[in-house]
Formats: C-alpha cells, structure tokens, sequence
C-alpha cells in the first residue's frame, strides 16, 4: 500500500476537524424556554341620541294638532344638513304642536343638554315678548308645555346670573338682541339613562290679541333646536359635560354674565 | 491509484464521523459535571406561572368582555411566577388592539393604539425591542414585580372608537438565565409563540 500524499493527509484532517465543529456547535446552544399569554377584552361604550318632532296636521278650526299616523321627524346630526320644518302661515290664537324630544338611544348614562335658538325674520320679537329694560325675552309667550310647564326660580347657577332652573333642568338665556337672536339653553340636571325622553315644550301658540302691526313682527321667524350629549363618565355634571365636549357651541353661554 | 485513495478518505471520514460521535458524547458528560464558559447544557425543569388579576372597575357585558368609556382606567395587573427549579430571565410583550364597529371602519387608518395605556413599572422592567425585560433573573419559587397595574382608555377617544373591541394581549417568554449573557438584556434563545420547551 502506498503512503498518502501529504496534501490528502491535510484534506483528511480538515474534513474530520470539519464534522467534529459540527456536532460540538450543534450539540451546545440548547436553552430551556416557557412562554405564556393572556388576552383582556374590552367593548367601549356608546352614546347615541335622537332629536324627533311630530308630524302635524290642520284640525277643522287650523291649528296644527299631532298626526299620529306619520312617523317622527328626526333631527340630522350636528354638522348635516339641517332638517326644516315650514309651518306656512300662522295666525292670532293659532296653535301649533310642536315637541321636540329628546331620547338617550345608546346603552350608557348620558349628560343631556339642548339649544333653542329663536331667530328674527324680518320682524323684531322683543317688542312682542321682550322684558322692559334688558335684552332677553320671555319665551314662555310663545312655547309652552314639557320642560317649560315645570315651576322655576330664577337666581345664580354655576357662576351665572339670572338663569331659570329648579332640580330638573337649568335655563340660561343669551340675548342678541341687535341681530334679534335669542339663545336658550337647556341643560339637564340629571343624567339621562337608555330610553330615557326630554320633551322641551310641545306647543307654539300665538297670542289672540295680536293684531296685524305685531303679526308682523312674526315674519320669518326661526326657531331652531339642536340636542348634545355626552357620556357620564368623567364629568360631575351636565355643565362641566357640555363645556368639556362641545365647548364652541356653549361658550356664549359660559360667558353670560 | 485514484481508487485506492477514495477508499482511504472514506475510511478516514467515517473515522471522524465515529470519533465526532463519541467525543460529543464524551463532552455531554463532561458538561454534567464541569463548568466551561460555552457548551454549557444545564438540567433542571422551566415552568412558568402567568399571574394576571381580573379586570377590575369596569362593568361586563353579556359576551365577558368589559365595558369602557374614554377617560376611563380600569384594574388589571400581570406578573409572572417561576414555578420551576432553574433561574429564568423574563420578558413580556404588551400588545394593544382595537377594532372598530362595522359603522366606524371606514376610519381603520384613524386608529391610534397609544390611547390604551398602562402604567409601566419602568424601575424592574427594562424596554428593549418592544419587550418589557425584568432587570432580574428569577429564581425558583419566585415572582417578578407586577409590570403594570392599570390600563387607562384616554378621554381623547373619539367618536370612531364607539362600541369598539379592545384586546391587551399579554405574552411573556421566558428563557435560562445560567450562562446565558450576562444580564436579561444579553439573553439568547428567547421562545417564539407557541413555544416552550428547549430552543
């Protein structure tokens, strides 16, 4: 037998050092390892509201008495197009049903509050209700029913003078008077819980006595509602609520002397 | 000639591959009984306790799942135990998710996970690459501090996130901590998901 070559000697060995780095490497980076989980579900909650006014219809003498037949209008959401409701022509002693409500629809307790925006057409409505000597007017001449029937007293609340409210509701009037807007808003003193309805008035009625000079004053009259809400947790009360949530739409009210 | 020489190199291949065995074999038990700074192979057992509290303060709904408003924290604390007998290195994956209902999910792309947050025991759990690494190595018998104790849901969750579901998956992996980096932080052979056993 002849002697191997030196070199097939070293191809030899580096193959056997070879496969010796192979089984030493594999056999010595083994780690005992464990891994456990946990899931937490959450749901969030929701808050929903409706804003609805009845349909209407002539009754033989022409007031606008609910229509039970039709179903409720409803408000569009804050920022939608606005939906209108044109009662056409009214008259001394006329009535008109007119109910906005509103309804807590989610799951959650809700701060409710609302704002009753009464405009000036091309009249001046505080020669017809306006108190003598300040800006405000007494809306109660013209709506009634719901929240306004209740009894109030008028005093300071929160900071702020001259606003009607009992342990149901606040009011607080903000007056325009040279651009004829005249701002109520309507905060719930209460927290409001699914299924739970505020109805603010239910009836417009124009007083008998009017005559055609103050009918005029009616012209283009707007009268404009819209409905907030916001969810109870985090905040101590509806005012707090709606100045946290919606501060742009309640900062005139805020800042009412 | 050139046949001659095959023969001889397989010879001595299978030589190395018979000798390669037996040497692995050999260092195997030496390792049982010697300590050397690589090739260390340790016994014992890994098991591991994930110890997590229950949602506390929120309501639960029908489903088990519990019910949140924005501004909201709720209770809920995780550790872990090793119930086993080697010294382990910890680290945990917290993991948020929220899926939006069906009437929000054309804003998907809105979603911002950062409004789940927790209170972080920043002072034993050390973040690196998105695991929280306990800073010590646990012993048997022995739990690490409780990594958080609170889940806030931030008052600026907006309208989109309505009767969404919200997940806080909690992962914790757990590895050998003899000769195994110096600290938690130089750890190898961390478990991927799924896994236990030896890596």
């Amino acid at each position: 037998m002849k002697l191997l070559k030196w070199s097939q000697w070293k191809t030899a060995a580096l193959a056997f050092v070879l496969l010796l780095s192979i089984m030493l490497t594999g056999g010595t980076l083994a780690y005992f390892t464990d891994s456990r989980e946990d899931i937490s579900v959450f749901t969030a909650g929701n808050v929903y509201i409706t804003l609805t006014e009845a349909e209407v219809q002539a009754d033989a003498v022409g007031n606008l008495v609910e229509d039970p037949s039709k179903d409720r209008i409803e408000g569009a959401e804050l920022g939608a197009e606005e939906t209108i409701k044109d009662y056409g022509k009214i008259y001394p002693g006329q009535t008109i049903y007119k109910d906005p409500t509103i309804t807590n629809t989610g799951d959650n307790g809700a701060w409710i509050a609302a704002k009753v925006v009464v405009s000036d057409g091309r009249g001046d409505i505080h020669k017809l209700m306006g108190y003598y000597g300040v800006d405000f007017i007494d809306i109660e001449v013209l709506l009634h029913g719901g929240l306004l029937d209740e009894y109030i007293h008028v005093g300071a609340w929160n900071g702020i003078q001259n606003v009607c409210h009992n342990d149901n509701y606040a009011m607080v009037q903000v007056a325009d008077r040279a651009n004829g807007v005249y701002e109520f808003y309507f905060f719930m003193l209460k927290a409001t819980q699914k299924g739970d309805e505020i109805v603010l008035f239910d009836t417009m009625s124009i007083v008998p006595e009017w005559d055609n000079a103050q009918m005029c004053e009616l012209v283009d009259l707007k009268i404009k509602v819209q409905a907030f809400a916001v969810q109870t947790f985090g905040f101590e009360s509806c005012f707090d609520a709606m100045k946290g949530a919606f501060a742009t739409h309640f900062e005139k009210c805020v800042a009412n002397p | 000639m050139k046949t001659a020489r095959l023969k001889l190199i397989a010879i001595i291949a299978a030589f190395a591959i018979t000798l390669a065995s037996f040497i692995h074999t050999t260092v195997s038990y030496f390792v049982d009984s010697v300590v050397s700074p690589n090739g260390h192979i340790a016994t014992g057992s890994t098991d591991v306790e994930l110890v997590s509290s229950s949602v506390s303060g929120g309501t639960q709904m029908p489903d088990g799942s519990i019910c949140i408003m924005p501004g909201q924290t709720v209770g809920k604390s995780v550790s872990t135990k090793n119930t086993g007998t080697l010294p382990l290195y910890v680290r945990v994956k917290v993991t948020p998710e929220i899926i939006l209902a069906d009437a929000y999910q054309a804003h998907t792309n809105e979603i911002d996970l950062s409004l789940i947050a927790f209170n972080f025991d920043a002072e034993n759990w050390l973040l690196q690459d998105g695991y929280y690494h306990y800073a010590y190595a646990l012993t048997g018998g022995t739990a690490t501090n409780e990594l958080f104790t609170q889940i806030t849901f931030s008052k600026d969750m907006g309208n989109i996130y309505k009767d969404s579901k919200m997940r806080v998956i909690v992962r914790i992996e757990v590895v050998q901590a003899s000769n195994n980096g110096e600290n938690v932080l130089q750890a190898t052979g961390w478990a991927t998901a799924g896994e236990g056993g030896i890596a």
